[in-house]
Parts: structure tokens; sequence; C-alpha cells
């Protein structure tokens, strides 16, 4: 296939994220932390210039952090999610065959030669980073898999100015990068499998590279195979198209942290019920049908006073269903035997599997099926559209309580974001305000 | 953007349309359809292939949604501009600033709106209130220009946003510990139109 292979990847996404709508942040150190601010997700280059690593739980650094004037932010979903889907949109004027392969990150197909497609990539950088205010790195050459590395060579060498061009892979200069590059850093290579390449004596990209993938595919597996064959230069990973629009052939998965421990069955239930019904939506947008719903709930781990719990259980769907009611009703009856209402549990999910697509769902006459014929789904979908979240739902769904507690659920459980910045683009009323004085 | 408008006379044109006009000139709305239907049996509705949706207010005054971002406006130093507080700005980004636009600049690590003029080769930003001086950036100092002004919505007494508040700025988000903008007041002074593109002549 004649052309080369394009990665895209937006400098600490999140950090850039935030400073786009405050731009008192641009230059300092700013982190951005997980569900319920537990642990640093992100960090600008200054934060990670501290020495901050992804991971670290906030509570452990947030003194010392202070003192050196870092910034915390808890995660912003609906802006990054918001930055991302027009960062993705501008990227795609410039270069076709794009696949967006996670919130930051696109890989993306030049038909030309080098000199052109840097030209490209050069201009898509300034469009992306004048129009949306997002700095992108551009990793360009043969392979997804050099592409990723002459990515993070962009981003670790600033002369480069955003974007590294590696049109050969038999060239000098890469075979010198990868060298410098251990090989844990290589896309496919894992934790676990960078202690048995370690121990073979294969510490770097180079290493790897140069390895007999004909061994490698005896000895781990054809995936590795592929990564050394990609780091040959040799095209072998192919494009999925759907997976960052979160479309899922497996199975679909809604789980949250609670900020405060869950006591009871009604409590669950309500937990349960608001998470089947986000699951719902994101089956039914990407036109599916489920036929198994689990619902499961956990306590703390850390919790030395009492026993840990983790309570699983499934309903199997007599026919397939993407009704909102159904599925609902199902994650509760998954739940409710194996129920012990002795924990304290700060953990609750639902996960839908047995997914199929509903357009090509057939069966027998009499075997249909439970389809969400009422449309139920979409009246809720366009309720949470006009007027946000949580305002109407299914059974307990989140809306119950003495009080709403919680813009996004309703609920007094609902994970804690203190440190929220404004979802500028997509509620009115935390529009971004401009001064005129 | 006038298809619907050219739709509708076509429509009401044709002789054998005409029972489409009276149904839609009926009460209940929910009476078209089933007049369509009626009337035509076995006759397809002419109209139906015209009309594919009222144009949307979204498209005509966004020409780059990927680049364009809806704000709103604190304060009173661009009324001259036609910009009052409480209004809704769209801001294009992907505009190169040119010497009269009204622009969105980073003063301070704050969003500005002001109008960007030239002396020479440097930049001013002026506000459209003679009660606000001029900003000059020193020699040494960047002038970040956010975004272009394209337009803004300013609502009369009854046609404005629906429930739309005014925001406030959560205090540790913006990090600069600014009290909360001053609430919209409804000036006297109205302008025609939805999007104001300026009710003064431009000073450059």
């Amino acid at each position: 296939m004649p052309g080369l292979t394009v990665l895209a990847d937006a400098n600490s996404f999140f950090a850039s994220c935030e400073t786009v709508f405050d731009p008192t942040l641009a230059g300092k150190p700013v982190v951005v932390l997980s569900n319920n601010d537990g642990c640093v997700v992100a960090r600008s280059a200054k934060a990670k210039a501290l020495g901050i690593a992804n991971g670290t739980p906030w509570f452990k650094i947030r003194e010392r952090a202070r003192q050196d004037g870092v910034i915390a932010r808890s995660s912003n979903y609906e802006l990054y999610a918001s930055l991302s889907a027009r960062m993705m949109s501008v990227m795609r004027t410039y270069m076709p065959r794009q696949e967006i392969y996670s919130i930051d990150e696109c890989f993306l197909h030049a038909p030309w030669n080098a000199a052109r497609t840097a030209q490209a990539s050069i201009r898509m950088r300034e469009a992306v980073l004048t129009g949306v205010g997002i700095p992108v790195s551009v990793g360009i050459a043969p392979s997804k898999t050099l592409a990723k590395v002459a990515n993070h060579w962009a981003k670790d060498h600033p002369q480069e100015h955003g974007v590294t061009v590696w049109p050969r892979a038999d060239d000098v200069l890469i075979t010198e990068a990868l060298a410098t590059i251990p090989v844990e850093r290589v896309w496919g290579v894992g934790r676990r499998l960078t202690r048995t390449l370690q121990s073979m004596g294969i510490l770097t990209a180079l290493q790897l590279r140069d390895t007999d993938p004909v061994a490698i595919r005896r000895r781990f597996s054809v995936v590795l195979e592929s990564t050394v064959l990609e780091l040959r230069g040799l095209p072998c990973i192919p494009d999925q198209p759907a997976a960052a629009d979160g479309e899922r052939t497996t199975q679909i998965l809604c789980s949250r942290m609670f900020s405060t421990p869950i006591e009871g069955f009604e409590g669950i239930g309500q937990a349960l019920g608001l998470y089947a019904q986000r699951a719902c939506h994101r089956l039914r947008r990407q036109h599916g049908l489920c036929s198994q719903v689990h619902a499961f709930c956990s306590t703390s781990p850390f919790d030395t006073d009492h026993h840990y719990l983790s309570l699983h259980g499934v309903s199997m769907l007599p026919d397939p269903s993407d009704d909102p009611i159904t599925i609902g009703r199902a994650a509760y009856d998954a739940m409710r035997p194996h129920f012990d209402r002795h924990g304290r549990y700060i953990r609750a999910g639902v996960m839908l599997c047995g997914l199929v697509d509903a357009d090509v769902f057939h069966t027998l006459d009499g075997l249909e099926a439970v389809r969400d014929d009422h449309h139920l789904g979409a009246v809720l979908d366009e309720v949470a559209r006009r007027f946000g979240p949580a305002r109407a739902g299914v059974g307990y769904a989140g809306i119950r309580g003495s009080g709403r507690h919680s813009g996004d659920t309703g609920a007094p459980w609902s994970m804690r974001r203190d440190m929220l910045s404004a979802r500028c683009t997509t509620r009115w009323d935390e529009m971004a305000v401009v001064h005129a004085s | 953007m006038p298809v619907t408008a050219q739709t509708h006379d076509d429509v009401t044109a044709r002789p054998w349309c005409h029972a489409v006009s009276v149904a839609r000139a009926t009460t209940s709305p929910r009476a078209v359809p089933m007049a369509l239907e009626a009337v035509h049996a076995g006759f397809p509705s002419v109209a139906q292939d015209y009309f594919s949706g009222d144009f949307s207010f979204d498209e005509h005054i966004i020409e780059h949604p990927d680049t364009t971002f809806i704000v709103t406006v604190a304060g009173d130093s661009m009324q001259g501009a036609g910009i009052w507080d409480g209004d809704l700005l769209v801001v294009d980004r992907s505009l190169t600033p040119e010497p009269g636009d009204v622009v969105v600049a980073v003063l301070d690590g704050e969003l500005t709106v002001k109008r960007l003029l030239f002396q020479g080769s440097r930049p001013i930003l002026h506000p459209e209130n003679p009660r606000y001086p001029d900003f000059r950036p020193m020699d040494d100092e960047d002038l970040t220009i956010w975004g272009v002004v394209t337009g803004n919505f300013h609502p009369q007494s009854r046609g404005g946003p629906r429930s739309v508040d005014t925001p406030t700025p959560r205090q540790h988000t913006n990090g600069r510990g600014t009290a909360a903008p001053t609430p919209r007041h409804h000036p006297t002074r109205t302008t025609t139109g939805g999007i104001v593109r300026g009710d003064e002549p431009l000073t450059h």
C-alpha cells in the first residue's frame, strides 16, 4: 500500500483542554485527576518536569504539589469529548482515512511522498492549534508502530517542532532513535511482556526489531510478531475504525466508584438502574441488542475493619433487547439474590454482553427481539439532551431521594469532582465568559 | 436557505396541491398527514419531495462549526459595537484576525473582547466605549488573539434564548478570583435583528 502512516496525538490532552478556556493555566504545572479526584491521570509538561507520575494518588502528593504551585482539576469529560470531536474533525479535512484510536490520537493515511506529507502535517497541526487550541504532535512513518515511535520522538525533541518524519524504515536516523527507546515504550508491548523480553536481553526497540520474527511468534504470539515486522516498516496492523467511537463488539461496561459508600439494596439498586440506562444508551447508539445483563458491586479492599465483598450476578434475557426497562430490570434482578445487606459498597456496575447488531438480527416469527418499540430510550436521550442528565429515568435511576445532590445523577453518592472546570461547550449555564471591561 | 419558502410557494401555486394548503390552514397540525393521505390516495405528495427540514440558524451563522465557540459577555465596554452585557458571542478561532475585527484576546490570562486596530504595525485593543482606555501591548509583550467574533446575539425583551442565565464562573476555575459578571441589564437602546454586526461605523 503506497503512502505513509501518520499518527497525530495531542500533547497532554486533558491538561491542554483545561487551558483552552482558562489561559491562566498556560505554562503552569497542571494535573488532571481521575474519578472521585483519586489519581493523577494527565499532566502538563511543567507537571511532568516536577516528576509527578501518572497514577499517583492525589492525596499523597497534594501538599507538596500545592507548594510547587501545581493546579489540579477534576476530569471534565464533557469538555474533553467536545474538544476531541472538534480536533478530530479538523484533522479529517487534511488527510484521508482517519482512524480515531483514542480520545486524543488518530491515525491518518497520507497517500503522498514524505515531503508533501510533512507539509500537510505542519498545516494540520497549525489548524488544530489555532482553531481548537490543542497542541498535537505528529509522527510519520511507513507503519503504525513506527509512526507511534516517531510521535514520541516529536514530543521528546522540541527541535522537531512537533512533526517527525521517518519515511524509510532502514534509515540510519531511525536505527539510532530505536536504540534509545526502551522496549516497554513500544506500542503493543505490555508490562508483562517487557519483563520476559528483558530476561531475554531485549531491552530496546532496536533489539526487538532485530529479533527473528518467527522466533518471536513461537515464543510469544502473532501480535508481537506483527510488532517486530511493523518496526521493520511493514504495515501489519489493520484499521479498526469504530473502536474509538465507543463501539464495542463484545461487551458494554458502565461502572463507577461512589464518593461515599452505599449501604442497603435500595441505594445499590438506584446506582445499577442508572448505570443500566447509561449502558443502554451506548447500546442504542451502536444499534445493538444485548442478551445478557451482568450486575456487580464491591466493598473497599482497603477497609480492614470489614470483610471484602465482591458480588456479581447475571440475568439472561429471553430475547435480545435494547429496551431500557427490560435491561434496567434485568440488572436489578441479577443483583437481588446475591446481595449482602451488611456491606458498605464503594463501587457498582452493569455490563451488557452477548451483543448483536440490531440491523442483522432476525428470528422466526414469534421469536422477536424485545426491542424498544415504544421509543422510551430515544425519549430519555432527548430529555437528557434538552434538560441535562438525571431529569427523567426508569425506576430509581438516580433522580429520587430528598433533593438533587448532583447535576449528573441526582444522588448523594455521585462521584466527587471538587475541582471541576466549567463545561464550556456543552452546558449553557457554564458557558465561558469574556470580559468587556 | 430559502428552499422551504420556495417550496411553499410552489406547492400553493399548483392547483392539485390545493388540499395541502387547506390542510395547513386548519388549527390542528395533526390533520396534515391525514389529509395528505386521504385526499391524494395513490397520488404522491409533491411537497414531501421538497421539504427536508427547516433551515438551521446554526448552519447559517456558523461557517466553521469545529472551530466556533459560543461565549457570553460580561461588561459594557463594547456597547458601541452593539455588544451588550450578557450577549452571546459567536467566536471563530480559525479566522486570521484582521484590522477592524472584533476579537477575543487574552489579557492577563483573561478572555477579553475588544476591537483590534493597528497603529502602523502595532496592534491596539480598542474598547467601543469612551469610558474605557485603549490597550497597547508593550514591545516585548505577546498579544494572544483567542478568536475572531463573527457576530453576537442580543436578546430582546421576550425573544431571548430559553432560560440562559449569565453563568457564574467558578471561583477555583478561573483562578483569578474575579467576582461573578455583573447582572445582565436590558438597555433601552434597541438594535434590530438578532445578529448584530456593530451599529456604529468602524473606527478604523
